[in-house]
């Protein structure tokens, strides 16, 4: 693999379109391929990616319109979330999506395009570009009153491989003209073009937002433990409680050896978020905790490995089970666990043992876990995404010369072409 | 063809005559009209799979269909093969306690909530033909309703099907419990109008009913200031259920129908607007909600007191389209998108746009989201009114354009909007919908010649035609 290093640093859509129509014309064994990199943060995300250029969207920042009475913020690709939250503020109004980070570590760094990690969790939080959270749709606690980023995106300007500028969806809540190209780059990675511009639906603040957490204590027994867990998830996905659980922000569970915090984010008029304390005081005693505790809940997830699983709710107690079998066998050190009891979904963060690491066929991930970060030598040993036929071709139609992101969807790349 | 169809589901689900034939010549968009060569109803997912290895066998085009209660003229198969999937009726599963139920594409969209209404449970979804439309036909056009201004639409409440390719092959998009890690095929599905293949079992989401619900009645004397009253109340941070707008022209349709509906026939506009979710605290968003309408100049906001009322007030709204149907007979109805705040902007606009060609525009939407429906009763047997009104709604769309909106919200592309597709993306956003629907269907012998301009496709990949 080469070394040598291009970063390409577009000011415009028409450069990027300049820079990829030529580059696709001319697609030979030695043409570049691009890393789509937004603020880097992201670099250990997904399978790795073999490129010898840097193709940054930073100069496609800022407002491209904004209408509060819309609810509708159209940005450039590089802004930021944290310039997001600033812009919208200021109108009392918010972009309700906070994805999980993958925090920066320091081993075994794909292409070693280490992010700087000075800095607070709340400006790592802050830092990612919204670009890159719907590239990769990327989700946080948000995503039970919200939806998750698919739900969130109403259009954006993609500019696919071979240097094609489209616009996709439109500038409107509501819209159903044509094929849904929307939907398609959310989450596909950059590997179908390169986000350039999205139209975000906003919400209005609410007149409050609190938050409580409830701590719950684990018992050491194996079965004992996870019977508590499997209790807690029944008990608020049921009647009575669900009517006021299904109506919060986010509610998740950090799960601890020995404790579990429920953290939950009540929003609404004064009465309602009144009622949803009465409800959640039902399952333990609530503290109530500042709302920038979310951040630190963000960038918690810290270590070489990050997955994470989606299952029914009702099996929140066996996930967790696997995952916690799945660490002891890759002897984990420092991980970190959170399970969203009401989406069904579980997040981990682990540092496996030098020994687990290096010999990955002791280390099948969790059953139905998704790899977010992994060492490079697990990755080999995962099954690619989105390598189905259908999906391939519609690479295939949208970046032919295979320039962008390489490696990160679809079957390894071969050797040949790096 | 016939015989060989017949082989697989039964002579008796097999249609050719005209006259049998005649029942699918439309869907529910008047003006559109054609009649298809064969219809056939398969009995089972099975059948499904078999009729479209046939079809592709024999390189036939086809269009899928629900119920035929489509408003974009998508439903139709001019000469083609019918593929009717109203027999697969089945409730497969009901997981109520993750909330996931697992359909055939068949089942009818009120009965599915009616089904899990008594384990506290609901599809969100509700398109005003709910009492009649499939969710099969939901999942094609991405369809709405009042209700999804606060629940979202169809898009937001589908987590996997299993789908018959074009070819024959069966392929599952997404996952009833989880995600899968690949591109969002399934919302790539959702809303591609029966152009990717047919859908052969859904599973769908289900939320918990609310615990309380306030429907509130609200009279403008002019629709400018009802339109002001949708800006505040959005503001505001609350998200009503639905909020509904009504012209004067729409209401005085309702009431002198047999949905009247206890509307203020003097009113310049209503809104109806809902609230629902927890009992705490909804009195207080009524509350404000009165005040944001009062504040825009309402004359009387009144808020159901019975569930009887309630449901009335509703009735006049989803059944405003039939009581339009009732003053003329011929109705065209369109379904545009605007950033709400240049509602009170287009509304006059097409005020305006309606006089001048002197047709009369009807307007019942969904103000919270921007999504109108302006609709045109007419007389296609007075000379020149057909030409007047198409004028006039092509205008109007074009309008809604303009001023950064969409063609459509929620009833599809299709045949009727497809000349405005152009209007609303550039050639090569087109030129890639065509390539997208290339790698689901080669032969592009789904629902041929509808959503995308096939001159589009042309233009950029060469056309390799269909046959039937």
């Amino acid at each position: 693999m080469s070394t040598a290093r291009v970063d390409i640093v577009p000011n415009s859509e028409d450069e990027l379109v300049a820079y990829l129509r030529e580059l696709s014309a001319t697609a030979a064994v030695d043409t570049p391929r691009c890393r789509i990199v937004g603020s880097g943060s992201w670099l250990n995300g997904g399978a790795p990616v073999r490129a010898t250029a840097r193709l940054h969207t930073r100069q496609l920042r800022g407002v491209v319109e904004y209408v509060p009475g819309d609810l509708v913020l159209t940005v450039g690709a590089g802004t930021t979330l944290a310039e997001i939250a600033e812009i919208t503020a200021a109108h009392d109004q918010w972009l309700a999506l906070d994805p999980f980070l993958s925090a920066p570590h320091s081993e075994d760094a794909g292409d070693a395009d280490q992010p700087s990690p000075s800095g607070s969790a709340i400006e790592a939080a802050g830092s990612a570009t919204i670009g890159a959270t719907i590239a990769t749709a990327s989700q946080g606690p948000l995503a039970l009153g919200f939806g998750r980023p698919r739900d969130l995106v109403l259009g954006m300007s993609v500019i696919t491989g071979d240097g094609t500028r489209i616009r996709a969806g439109g500038r409107v809540v509501k819209n159903v003209a044509g094929f849904d190209l929307v939907r398609l780059n959310t989450g596909a990675w950059g590997s179908l073009g390169v986000i350039t511009q999205v139209s975000m639906r906003l919400h209005a603040r609410p007149a409050i937002d609190e938050t409580v957490a409830i701590d719950v204590l684990l018992p050491t027994d194996s079965a004992a433990r996870y019977a508590v867990i499997e209790r807690l998830a029944v008990q608020l996905n049921s009647a009575p409680l669900l009517a006021t659980t299904s109506s919060l922000a986010a509610l998740v569970m950090l799960v601890g050896d020995d404790r579990a915090q429920i953290l939950a984010r009540l929003q609404g008029n004064a009465a309602r978020v009144r009622a949803q304390r009465a409800a959640l005081s039902t399952v333990g005693d609530l503290a109530v905790h500042p709302t920038h505790v979310w951040s630190r809940v963000r960038t918690t997830l810290r270590g070489t490995v990050v997955v994470r699983a989606v299952d029914a709710p009702s099996r929140a107690a066996d996930m967790l089970k696997n995952v916690e079998e799945w660490l002891e066998r890759v002897h984990s050190t420092n991980s970190t666990v959170i399970v969203e009891p009401m989406r069904g979904a579980i997040r981990v963060a682990c540092t496996p043992s030098e020994s687990a690491t290096a010999a990955p066929t002791t280390v099948l991930l969790p059953p139905r876990a998704i790899a977010e970060q992994l060492p490079r030598v697990w990755w080999a040993q995962c099954a690619p995404v989105a390598d189905d036929a259908l999906s391939q071709q519609l690479r295939r139609r949208c970046d032919p010369a295979g320039l962008l992101n390489p490696g990160i969807v679809g079957p390894a790349v071969p050797q040949h072409a790096l | 063809m016939i015989a060989q169809l017949a082989a697989i589901v039964g002579p008796r689900w097999v249609k050719s005559r005209a006259p049998e034939l005649a029942a699918f010549e439309t869907d529910a968009l008047p003006g559109y009209r054609a009649q298809p060569r064969i219809a056939v109803f398969p009995g089972s997912r099975d059948e499904v799979i078999a009729v479209v290895r046939l079809l592709a066998k024999e390189r036939v085009a086809f269009v899928p269909r629900g119920a035929g209660t489509g408003l974009s003229g998508g439903a139709l198969a001019d000469g083609l093969v019918l593929l009717g999937l109203n027999r697969l009726t089945k409730i497969i599963d009901i997981d109520a306690v993750n909330r996931v139920a697992h359909v055939e594409p068949g089942v009818v969209n009120a009965r599915l909530s009616r089904v899990v209404s008594p384990m506290g449970l609901q599809y969100a979804p509700d398109p005003s033909s709910q009492t009649v439309c499939t969710i099969g036909g939901n999942v094609a056009e991405n369809a709405g309703g009042p209700h999804c201004l606060k629940y979202g639409v169809t898009l937001n409440h589908i987590v996997c099907v299993d789908v018959v390719l074009p070819n024959g092959e069966v392929q599952r998009f997404g996952d009833p419990y989880g995600e899968t890690g690949g591109y969002d095929l399934l919302g790539l599905f959702v809303g591609s109008e029966g152009c990717f293949g047919v859908a052969t079992d859904v599973w769908v989401r289900l939320v918990p009913l609310p615990q309380a619900v306030r429907t509130l009645l609200a009279d403008f004397p002019s629709v400018d200031a009802a339109a002001q009253a949708v800006s505040r109340i959005v503001a505001t941070g609350i998200i009503p259920a639905a909020l509904e707008m009504m012209d004067h022209a729409t209401i005085v349709a309702v009431e002198a129908s047999v949905y009247a509906a206890g509307y203020p026939t003097d009113a310049a506009a209503i809104l109806l607007c809902e609230v629902d979710g927890l009992e705490a605290g909804l009195e207080d968003d009524v509350a404000t909600i009165r005040h944001c309408c009062l504040e825009s100049g309402a004359r009387d906001v009144r808020v159901a007191s019975t569930e009887v009322e309630r449901t009335r007030l509703w009735q006049g709204r989803k059944k405003a389209f039939g009581a339009m149907g009732r003053i003329a007979p011929a109705l065209v109805v369109q379904d545009a998108v605007v950033p709400r705040t240049r509602l009170p902007e287009i509304l006059k606009t097409i005020a305006a746009i309606g006089e001048r060609h002197g047709v009369a525009v009807c307007n019942v939407f969904h103000a919270g989201d921007g999504n109108l429906h302006p609709n045109i009763p007419y007389d296609p047997r007075e000379p020149g009114a057909t030409e007047r009104v198409h004028a006039a709604m092509s205008e109007i769309m074009r309008a809604c354009i303009a001023i950064g909106g969409t063609i459509t919200g929620e009833h599809g592309v299709g045949l009727d909007k497809m000349d405005y597709m152009p209007a609303l993306f550039d050639d090569n956003t087109l030129a890639v919908m065509c390539a997208v629907r290339d790698v689901f269907d080669p032969e592009r012998r789904a629902n041929p010649g509808k959503v995308v301009p096939v001159k589009s496709c042309r233009e950029w990949h060469g056309s390799t035609g269909h046959r039937a």
